[in-house]
């Protein structure tokens, strides 16, 4: 387990917009609240990106409905997503004030 | 021996049953997910591209619209082919063909604001551009 977050610290992949623009996205810090919610600090993944998580739970809800086709699934999923994506708009607003 | 089409007689005058319009709207029919339903086609694979476009959202917003599009388009395809025969095909599918659809559009407008964002952006850095450039040549 060590072993992959080391890796994964040294093979960061940069935000192309952030290269090019110097201003953060809406993705930046996932990579980071993903290494961070590996060693299982939740708070400072959250304090990265938010949107980690409920995206994450988005996924493993989409597989788990194309698997198992739970009862309301398809409503279930629309819900999670759109909060994901709402989350994501959120936070990167707030980074955008709380940084300028 | 009995003829397989023994399901299809009507069981109070043996009469075969045909599907009538009436028949084929009717939401009792169809509402039975189990075996004998196919499911929508595209089904799966709009859902699984309007979730994608939500990860590229911020890849300049470009990949999520593509993606978006995509969806959009294999949804409408898949939704005719349910509209042409509604009986044939499991509800369930059916809302995951919708739940697709709206994921996609909800990608396809964050992709939209990316892109309008950055196009907002490169008109305020060739404006600064274009000034510093007519100070120095006048």
């Amino acid at each position: 387990m060590e072993t992959i977050i080391t890796f994964l610290e040294q093979h960061l992949l940069t935000c192309s917009v952030k290269g090019l623009f110097g201003v953060d996205c809406p993705g930046c810090g996932m990579q980071r609240a993903f290494i961070a919610l590996l060693r299982g600090e939740i708070i400072e993944s959250l304090k990265l990106n938010a949107s980690l998580i409920p995206f994450i739970i988005t996924v493993f809800f989409t597989i788990g409905h194309l698997i198992f086709s739970f009862s309301n699934g398809a409503r279930y999923i629309v819900i999670l997503f759109s909060t994901t994506s709402l989350i994501l708009i959120v936070n990167f607003v707030v980074k955008l004030i709380l940084h300028s | 021996m009995t003829p397989p089409e023994i399901n299809n007689l009507d069981p109070q005058d043996g009469i075969p049953k045909f599907e009538t319009p009436s028949s084929i709207n009717n939401p009792i029919n169809n509402s039975n997910n189990g075996n004998g339903y196919q499911t929508v086609p595209n089904s799966i694979g709009v859902l699984v591209l309007g979730i994608l476009s939500i990860c590229f959202c911020w890849c300049y917003g470009i990949v999520s619209i593509i993606l978006g599009i995509v969806a959009l388009v294999l949804a409408s395809a898949g939704e005719k082919e349910y509209n042409l025969n509604p009986a044939r095909y499991s509800i369930a599918s059916y809302k995951n063909l919708k739940a697709g659809k709206t994921c996609a559009i909800i990608g396809l407008s964050l992709g939209g604001l990316t892109i309008l964002g950055f196009i907002v952006y490169f008109i305020i850095v060739g404006t600064f551009a274009a000034g510093i450039l007519n100070a120095f040549t006048h």
